[in-house]
This record gives structure tokens, C-alpha cells and sequence, in this order.
């Protein structure tokens, strides 16, 4: 099903009982959540729905849905607030079996109509070792390797990425805490054991003590 | 499941399916895997390395892990630690996604739907629909957000938001089908709407349905017809299930002269050109079913014009430019079709199919009006490329001289590169075909006694059209010896906005800068400026020797605060002024990533100051960096217009063949003003065309007109410009053989009377003649040469790798931009020419060219899994 109006516009005309300095407020507000959350949002929903127009489309969706929501009931949990609404108009264009595949990315990228490869193999990429230790750093093949990753564990490491807590993630996709945490452990323990990060990690300078706290936030 | 039981295998694991992502996001996403006590405990330390863990926590694993027993674990932890450090570094690099894509637009679409939404905003409805138009994204998401459904509603309320809404939703509508639809739907799009010939679009049955044309009396009911029309998709069912047959109930409401609906109307048109005519009632039902019985029930519905995915890879890939172009890239490109449109039957009375096609095309016909909307459509993001025509083919008999201006830039062949590591194909406009030809070096005859460069003609059979000669025309230019280089001054402006800071940016900017001192000496001096939020000078001429002083002050480089800087540019050149090497080489090395808001208030007068100084003898040199803000266009005419250099700099290696190894080339000019003239022989040429250059022609008398600007060349650097020829002898059978003309003899050969020659001598059995101008890099008058080339008549096979890899990274490059003129240029094609021509191949440049075509190759469907990737 549709999820649900877009808050001020499934009012219609009935909207303009709103005083005018909220509207600016309002306004200044979304505009805000924009700046702050959109390039976190598109990566997250393009993970999601493997294709970069749709994750445009769940993203704007979102704050179209913000639009709706007064900023007292959000204060405090926006950024969940935010990935849930996207997370879930990712569900509902999957559920809808991937047949609303955008113009641009479909011509390019599909072999047929039922294989939606998003995109194609990195076949050349290491081709010139030089090139690939320049471009790369361990940040970037890390980030290459996530998107390999079975999706719920890339996911929640994407999120946790994106700075939320173990709790958030579970909000956001509505799974168990102790779910969350164990995918997050399975993708990490993946990501450590590949051979490349092996690598990059026996190049890193001296151990650090054995606890570092720089990784917490 | 296997991949859980090895791990490895997990990482080839490509791109689930729909389904498969819906499963992995809703279930508990442990794929069945139960979670035993032990894994629990290991989570808990992975907890512990994200720092996820309360105080209380940690002690108690701190505990665990003090004993020697928890060496291994204590490992574990750190690893884990140091990935989730790298991970949370930003994404940006990694992820070739940079971040606010459609930013304009989301905020557009915000402000369209609080706008629509509260009419107490003091956005006028005007501005809203503006808004909405001008901005893609909007469009996109106001159909996705569900905003379909309250679009009655919407209507009622009688706003022009509302109809513009509709307007964009029906649009958005066309958009969202299923892969079919969307072949045919893009096939008819291409002839009704985009109207330039797609390559795999020859037949022109779609054109056939009747168009009617928006007419400034339209009304909303005609809106709302097709807004029935154009409903395809599943997600309609709601639609239907809330509002029903009641569709539009309040049609009527919406204003008749709301100024949007008449804009879009053409649009929609296209719509109904797709669904026939005859259907002018909603139909039930949605994507193929409602287009299958529509055809059941005898509409004339055009058929599609392919139905399967194109089964040639290089007919792919240029339809995928093509729709890239003209279709997908963010919709804008409608967006602007639709305004033109508007504007043209603004300007028409009459309507019909005959109209149609007297509508300009809009490769071909530039008019004022129309292009400047296309130059504001000719963006990605917020790159910016200038969009050029390709040079057609011109006739002797016509045209007997093609006159051009050199060009050394090597931009765009790093921005194709960049495009393709991305896996993404690079817009069309950013393919300059002299640009990816000029990036390689040819191993041509260095220059005989004073000339500053050699000239090599050699022909060839034209490999991607039989029947055709290929002519390559090689300038290389002397080569000084690092020794023996000139004094040079240089001045680094460098762009510090907050922009710039991010890792393929300011460090590698410094990283380059850092490169280049290196290879000075103390006969050179080095200034730094910066501009934007910390404007100032940062270094004041500093003597090449005292390496640590510059290297310092490029260390102290950062990047932040707002881009306001208003004495950059010209503090740059005050300081090129005060460190003037006379005799020498005086440049200003611009290293931005395309925010070139210096304080100079518009381009134009940016382009005068640097024109002025140039002529002062301070050059410039242009250095593109990062992605997402480019502006490609605008640096290129800097560049041009400063006899100076723009090269883009993608990475440390780039940045390492640009200002180290091509030193000298880059700072010494060894002949400014380099005007190349062709003149063609009527008598052996019937068409030619000039491969590239586009930004580069010029008109035949300014050939020999000294105050006309044309291009420099460096030391070392080399140019390489390719035309290809119809001999008389095939041009009967060549498509683009000139029309047999009524009133002159078909043959010059045959029925003209023989021109004589100046000499005395037989005709001319000369193919053409090459002429050179070029200054002295301080001097004023211009020298000229002259170089005859007759045809050897060698086949492709038998030319010399310089003309055979030219050839192959020419077809690339047509490929990419979806040319009319690639012929049977193919990407195998390009790949088994490329690997026969590789030369010596210094710096493995050529062979990265392989990689790049075969990059291209993995971007666009492989029916049958032939193509470049064997």
C-alpha cells in the first residue's frame, strides 16, 4: 500500500491554518535535516534498493514526509526518524517486485528484465596496482568490500557508520538490539579475515594500546 | 547457507535481486544462521571495539582480556578497531557516491509542498512552478512520495502548485514502467520528443500517431484526460482503490489559464502519441496488460520499435549514451525539452505534424533563446560541461579549407577516466575527442633545426567507415632538456573554500604542488596565494632552491570558511608581475575544483583579466580537482584564453604526468598562436571531416590574422588531429557523399575544366595541403609553413602505430559520446586496434586506455556475453 500522504499535501488546502512564522520555521527546519542528512540518506537507500534514482526518490520522499511532522515530536531522535521513513519506502518499492526500475539506471545496467545487477564487476579496477594503492586506502576498500557484505550486516554497519548507536540501528530497521549487534560482529569479523584488509592491516604502523578509544564517539 | 560457512565466498556475491533485498530487509537478517553462546561473546567484543558498550561493560571485558589468554582477543580488538575507525572516515571517496546529488531539487520539491500545502508562504505560485520545473528531482519525488494519491484533492484546491504537481507526477508516471514499456516508451520518446535520430530507432512508426499540440485554450479537462492516460503503473492501484472512477472529480477547478498545464502539455503529448490517438478515455489496467489490450481492442498503438534489449553492445552503448543525454541524466533534459517546447509553440500559431517537424533540432539548430536553455541544462550535478556540436562533414567544393587553433588540454581524458572508474559513463559533452588524443604522446620525429615542432601527415583506410581515408596530422614539439630550462615563476592560486576538503582535493592539490617544487631549481621562484575564506598571500616569491620554505608554506595549506575571497586572482597576478622572470616562463598555476568565484564579478570579465594579463606574458595554467562542482567548461576557456594549460588531475599519477614528467612542457611555451589550415584538393576529396576540435574552429581568414588567439604548445608537448576523408574515387558510395548537384558537373574529375596549377605544373595529385601559423612565444609576427601530403593509398593495417592507436582511441571516443559518425567503430574493435598499437608505450598510458575501453565494456548490457571483455 501507499504508505501514507505526504503530510501537507494530504491535507490539501487545509494546511493554511498553520501561522505563517511556523511555516519559515518549518521551512528552516527541513532545509536543515536536507543539508545535514541527505548524502547519509541516498548512500544508505541506494544500498537498499540497488538503484541510484529510487534511492533519490525514498530520499525525497523522506523529507517530503518531514514536511509533515512538527519538529517538537522529533527532537531528539531525527536522524532514526529519518533512516526508518526512508528504510521502509525502500520496502515498499521492493515489495512492488522491482518493477518500478528508474529510466537511467535500468538502461544501463540490466541484462534482462529480472536481473537487476546494479552494477557491473569491478573487472579492471586493480589492474594497475600503483593506481589501485593511490586511490585506495583502507577507508575506501573497506567501503568497497561493505557493499559485498549480505545486505542486513552491511546495513547495519553502514548505519553504525553513519554514527548511530547499536540501539538506533535497531529502530531504524525494527530489528532486536541483540540482532543488530550480532550482524555488526558477523560483517566486521568478514571484513577483517579478507585478504586485502589482512593486508592493509599487517602494513599498519605499530599496535596501538590494546583498547583504543579513539574508535568511540 | 554457504556463504556463512566461508566467508570469502560472500564477497562475490553480486547484486541480489528485488526480492532478495526485500528478504534481507525484513527478515531478522541472520539468514538463518542461529546465533550460538560463543558468537554472542565475540559480538560482545566487536561491541566492545566499536565502543558500543556501557562503563560497566567494558570493565568487564577489560577484565577478561588483561590475561595473557586474551592476547589473541586483545588482537581481535584492535583490528576491529582500526576498521571501524576507517569506516566511519566519510564515505565520499569510497563509495563513488558523492553526497547531495539532487540537492537543489530535494530543497525545490520541500519548498514546492510546504508551498502547495500553505498558502500563507510567500512563495508565489509562479515561482513554485519554476521551482518544480527547473528542478528533476522535485519532479521524481513528488510522484514517489505518494503524492499521486491526493492529487483530487490537490486540484480542488484549485492551486497552480497543484498543477504543476500534476503535471510532474504524470511525467514522473512515464518514467516508472517496467523495462519493456520503457524500451518502447524510450523508443517513441526519442522520435516524438528528443527527435534525433537513435540508433536503433530508424523506423519512424511512432511519429505516425497523430500529435496535437498544446494550445493556449487548452483547459484542465484536457489535462486530466491524460493524466488518465498516462497512468501505467501498479502503483495506481491505490490510486484507484481510494478515489476510483471518480479520477479527477474536480478537474474543472483547476484554473484554465494556469500557465504550467499549458507548458506540459506538449509533453504529455507524447504520451498519447505512445498510446494511440484513438485513446482518448482512461484505460484500465496499467503497463503491458493496458497496452496489450489496448491493442486487443484495435487502438492504434504503435508498436514498439524493439522489444528485446539490443543485442549489439556498441548500439547499446550508444543508445545508453544517447538516453543518457536525452532522457535519464536526472530528467533534466525533458524538463528542458518541455520549456522549449513551450517556447516554440509559443512563437508558432499553427499546430500539427507538420510542425513537428519544422521544430529545430537542437543539435543543429542553435538559436539564441534555445541555447541558452540549453547550456543551463548541459550540467551533472553540479558539473558543468559546455555542450558542442560534433563537426560534420563539409565539402571541398564548399569549403576547401578547415582552419583550426591547436589545443593541448588533456582534461577531458582524465574526466572520461574518472567517469569509468566510477563505473559510470561519462555525459557526452564531456568527451572532447582532441583531448583524449592529445593525452597520449606519439612517438613522432622531433623537430629538425629552429622549428619549434615537427609536422607528420600519414593516411590510412578509415577503420570504422570502408571506403574512407584516415589522415592524422602529428605536431610534436622540441624538447628542452630539463637543464636547460628557462627561469620560470610561478604562482599558485589555490582555491581553500571549505569545498575543497575532501581527500581527492586540497591534499592532493598539495600532494601535486609538492611534486612539481621538486623539480625546480634556483632559477625559478615560487608564490603562493590562496583564495576564498583565507585569502591572502601565503608564500612570497620564494627561490625554486629553498625547497623547505615552499614545502612549509604548501603544507600549511587548509581548507575551510566560505568561498568570498575578492583579491585572488588578481593578487595572483600582481605577485606573477613582482616575480617576473623576463625571457622566462611566468605562469599562474590555478589548482580549484571549479569554484572559480575570485572576486572578478562575472566570467566574461574573468576572461578579459587573464586574456590582458597573457598578453603581459603571464600564462595560466589550469588545474582541475575532485568531482561534483566541476566546472569543466569554465576552466577550459581559461585556460584557452590564458595560453595556458587545463588538465584534470584525478590522482596522484595524473598529477605526476602533468607537473613533473611534462614539467617543462607545462611551463615552457615553445610557440604560441598555433593555427592549423587544411586546404583540401577537390579533385581527391569529396567530404572530410575534422575529428574533435569543435571548441577549436575558426575562421578562415583569421588563419592569417596575427591578433587572432589560437592555442600554445609546450616542450615536449605533442598534438595530434585526425580528419577522416571521402576520396571521389567512393564518395558515390558513401552516405555522406555531397547530393549531386542540378547545375554543376557530378565529378570535378571528369567535367571540370582542370584548374592550373600556380606553377605550371600536372594537377595536383595532392590529397591536401597542411599550413602552420605560429608565434614565437614573445614574438608577434606569426611564421607560416606549408606541408602537402598525397595519398599513400596504405591500408590500416599497414600504418604506423601512431596513426593506429589515434584511430582506436578516436572510435572510443565517438563511442562514448553516441556519434553520429562512428560508423562500424565497435568497443572489440577499439580494444584489438589499441592492443596492436601500443608502442613503447612510456608511462603505460596506452595500456591503461585498455583498461578504460574494457571498463566501458562491463557498463552496458553483454547479450550472449560477447564483447570487449574477451
Amino acid at each position: 500500500m501507499q504508505s501514507a500522504l505526504v503530510g501537507p499535501l494530504a491535507v490539501g488546502g487545509g494546511a493554511t491554518d498553520r501561522p505563517a512564522s511556523t511555516a519559515d520555521d518549518l521551512h528552516a527546519w527541513v532545509m536543515e535535516a536536507v543539508e545535514r542528512y541527505e548524502g547519509a540518506l541516498l548512500r544508505y537507500a541506494r544500498r537498499l534498493v540497488g538503484d541510484l534514482d529510487l534511492a533519490q526518490d525514498a530520499v525525497q520522499h523522506t523529507f517530503l514526509k518531514l514536511c509533515g511532522e512538527s519538529q517538537a515530536t522529533l527532537e531528539h531522535r531525527l536522524g532514526p526518524w529519518l533512516f526508518a521513513v526512508c528504510r521502509n519506502r525502500a520496502v515498499d518499492h521492493l515489495r512492488r517486485g522491482g518493477r518500478e526500475r528508474s529510466v537511467s539506471s535500468s538502461a544501463f545496467l540490466d541484462h534482462s528484465p529480472h536481473s537487476g545487477h546494479e552494477q557491473a564487476p569491478p573487472a579492471s579496477r586493480e589492474a594497475d596496482p600503483a593506481m589501485a594503492a593511490e586511490a585506495h586506502d583502507l577507508a575506501a576498500r573497506l567501503h568497497d568490500l561493505l557493499a559485498d557484505l549480505p545486505p542486513p550486516q552491511a546495513e547495519a554497519i553502514e548505519l553504525w557508520c553513519q554514527g548511530f548507536s547499536y540501539r538506533q540501528i535497531a529502530e531504524i530497521t525494527g530489528r532486536q538490539e541483540g540482532n543488530v549487534r550480532v550482524l555488526a560482529h558477523r560483517g566486521l569479523t568478514k571484513l577483517r579475515a579478507h585478504p586485502l584488509v589482512r593486508r592493509l592491516l599487517a602494513d599498519l604502523p605499530q599496535p596501538r594500546p590494546p583498547h583504543s578509544q579513539e574508535v568511540t564517539r | 547457507m554457504t556463504r556463512e560457512k566461508n566467508p570469502p565466498d560472500a564477497f562475490h556475491d553480486q547484486s541480489p535481486s528485488a526480492d532478495e533485498r526485500l528478504r534481507a530487509l525484513l527478515g531478522d537478517g541472520l539468514e538463518g544462521v542461529p546465533v550460538t553462546a560463543d558468537e554472542e561473546a565475540a559480538a560482545g567484543l566487536t561491541a566492545h571495539a566499536l565502543g558500543e558498550l556501557s562503563p560497566a561493560e567494558v570493565a568487564e571485558i577489560e577484565r577478561r582480556l588483561a590475561g595473557a589468554a586474551g592476547s589473541d582477543q586483545r588482537t581481535t580488538v584492535r583490528e576491529l578497531g582500526v576498521i571501524g575507525e576507517a569506516l566511519r572516515k566519510p564515505a565520499a571517496v569510497a563509495t563513488g557516491l558523492r553526497a547531495p546529488v539532487g540537492s537543489a531539487a530535494i530543497r525545490t520539491a520541500v519548498t514546492a509542498a510546504l508551498a502547495a500545502g500553505d498558502h500563507t508562504t510567500h512563495q508565489s505560485p509562479g515561482a513554485v512552478a519554476q521551482g518544480a520545473l527547473a528542478a528533476p528531482r522535485a519532479r521524481r519525488g513528488l510522484f514517489a512520495s505518494g503524492a499521486l494519491s491526493s492529487l483530487p484533492m490537490l486540484v480542488a484546491a484549485g492551486s497552480t502548485a497543484a498543477a504543476v504537481l500534476a503535471v510532474i507526477m504524470v511525467q514522473e508516471q512515464a518514467n516508472r514502467v517496467t523495462l519493456e514499456e520503457r524500451v518502447a516508451h524510450d523508443a517513441a520518446q526519442t522520435v516524438v520528443f528528443d527527435r534525433r535520430a537513435s540508433p536503433l530507432a530508424a523506423a519512424p512508426s511512432a511519429t505516425a500517431a497523430p500529435v496535437r499540440r498544446g494550445q493556449p485554450g487548452d483547459t484542465a479537462a484536457s489535462v486530466a484526460v491524460v493524466l488518465d492516460d498516462a497512468r501505467p503503473s501498479e502503483a495506481d492501484k491505490s490510486f484507484d482503490a481510494e478515489f476510483g472512477s471518480q479520477s479527477i472529480p474536480a478537474a474543472d477547478a483547476l484554473p484554465a489559464s494556469a500557465p504550467v498545464a499549458i507548458l506540459a502539455l506538449p509533453a504529455l503529448e507524447v504520451n498519447k502519441a505512445m498510446q494511440g490517438a484513438g485513446a482518448q478515455k482512461p484505460q484500465s489496467g496499467s503497463g503491458i496488460e493496458g497496452q496489450q489490450a489496448a491493442r486487443a481492442r484495435g487502438a492504434s498503438l504503435p508498436e514498439p520499435l524493439f522489444k528485446a534489449p539490443p543485442a549489439n553492445l556498441d548500439a547499446a552503448l550508444s543508445l545508453a549514451s544517447e538516453q543518457r543525454q536525452g532522457l535519464s541524466e536526472s530528467l533534466a533534459y525533458r524538463s528542458h525539452e518541455l520549456a522549449r517546447e513551450s517556447a516554440l509553440s509559443d512563437a508558432r500559431d499553427g499546430s500539427g505534424l507538420e510542425d513537428q517537424k519544422s521544430i529545430p533540432d537542437r543539435r543543429r539548430e542553435p538559436q539564441q533563446a534555445l541555447a541558452q536553455l540549453d547550456r543551463n541544462f548541459a550540467s551533472r550535478g553540479t558539473e558543468r560541461y559546455g555542450k558542442f556540436v560534433e563537426n560534420a562533414f563539409r565539402h571541398p567544393q564548399e569549403q576547401p579549407l578547415s582552419t583550426f587553433s591547436i589545443d593541448v588540454d588533456t582534461a577531458s581524458y582524465a574526466l572520461v577516466r574518472r567517469f569509468l572508474h566510477d563505473r559510470q559513463l561519462p555525459p557526452p559533452d564531456a568527451v572532447r575527442l582532441e583531448e583524449m588524443l592529445n593525452y597520449f604522446s606519439y612517438d613522432d620525429a622531433l623537430p629538425e633545426g629552429d622549428d619549434p615542432f615537427s609536422v607528420s601527415l600519414e593516411t590510412a583506410a578509415c577503420p570504422w567507415r570502408a571506403g574512407h581515408r584516415l589522415v592524422r596530422v602529428g605536431l610534436k614539439g622540441r624538447e628542452i632538456a630539463a637543464a636547460a630550462r628557462p627561469g620560470t615563476s610561478l604562482v599558485f592560486l589555490v582555491d581553500v573554500s571549505g569545498s575543497m576538503n575532501e581527500p581527492n582535493k586540497l591534499p592532493l592539490v598539495k600532494q601535486s604542488l609538492s611534486m612539481l617544487v621538486e623539480q625546480l631549481t634556483e632559477n625559478d621562484t615560487v608564490t603562493i596565494v590562496t583564495y576564498a575564506g583565507d585569502a591572502g598571500l601565503k608564500l612570497a616569491p620564494t627561490s625554486g632552491e629553498k625547497k623547505g620554505r615552499i614545502r612549509a608554506a604548501i603544507d600549511a595549506l587548509s581548507a575551510g570558511g566560505s568561498t568570498n575571497g575578492s583579491a585572488g586572482i588578481e593578487m595572483a597576478y600582481s605577485q606573477a608581475a613582482a616575480a617576473f622572470v623576463k625571457g622566462g616562463s611566468n605562469r599562474v598555476v590555478l589548482a580549484t575544483d571549479g569554484d572559480l568565484n575570485v572576486g572578478v564579478t562575472s566570467d566574461a570579465a574573468l576572461v578579459e583579466l587573464i586574456k590582458h594579463k597573457a598578453s603581459g606574458g603571464v600564462f595560466l595554467t589550469v588545474l582541475g580537482f575532485g568531482e561534483g562542482n566541476l566546472q569543466d567548461e569554465k576552466m577550459e576557456k581559461l585556460a584557452d584564453n590564458g595560453n595556458g594549460l587545463y588538465a584534470y588531475i584525478d590522482g596522484a599519477r595524473e598529477a605526476r604526468k602533468v607537473l613533473v614528467e611534462q614539467l617543462t612542457g607545462s611551463t615552457v611555451t615553445i610557440a604560441k598562436d598555433v593555427k592549423i589550415q587544411v586546404e583540401f584538393n577537390p579533385t581527391q576529396v569529396a567530404a572530410y571531416r575534422l575529428l574533435g576540435y569543435e571548441n577549436r574552429i575558426m575562421a578562415t581568414e583569421d588563419f592569417r590574422d596575427d591578433t587572432k588567439d589560437a592555442g600554445e604548445i609546450g616542450a615536449g608537448h605533442g598534438v595530434t588531429a585526425l580528419y577522416e576523408i571521402v576520396p571521389i574515387a567512393t564518395a558515390a558510395q558513401s552516405p555522406v557523399g555531397p547530393e549531386p548537384l542540378k547545375y554543376q558537373p557530378q565529378s570535378p574529375v571528369a567535367a571540370k575544366p582542370e584548374p592550373a596549377p600556380a606553377d605550371g605544373g600536372p594537377i595536383s595529385s595532392e590529397l591536401l595541403t597542411v599550413k602552420l601559423r605560429w608565434k614565437a612565444p614573445h614574438g608577434d609576427t606569426s611564421t607560416l609553413r606549408e606541408f602537402p601530403l598525397e595519398d599513400s593509398g596504405a591500408t590500416f593495417e599497414n600504418a604506423s602505430t601512431n596513426l593506429r592507436f589515434a584511430a582506436a582511441v578516436a572510435q572510443f571516443g565517438m563511442l562514448l559520446r553516441g556519434s553520429e559518425h562512428r560508423g562500424q567503430a565497435t568497443l572489440a574493435h577499439v580494444t584489438a586496434t589499441a592492443a596492436g598499437a601500443l608502442g613503447t608505450d612510456p608511462g603505460g598510458l596506452r595500456a591503461e586506455f585498455l583498461d578504460l575501453v574494457r571498463e566501458a565494456g562491463a557498463l552496458v548490457p553483454q547479450p550472449g556475453g560477447a564483447g570487449p571483455r574477451d
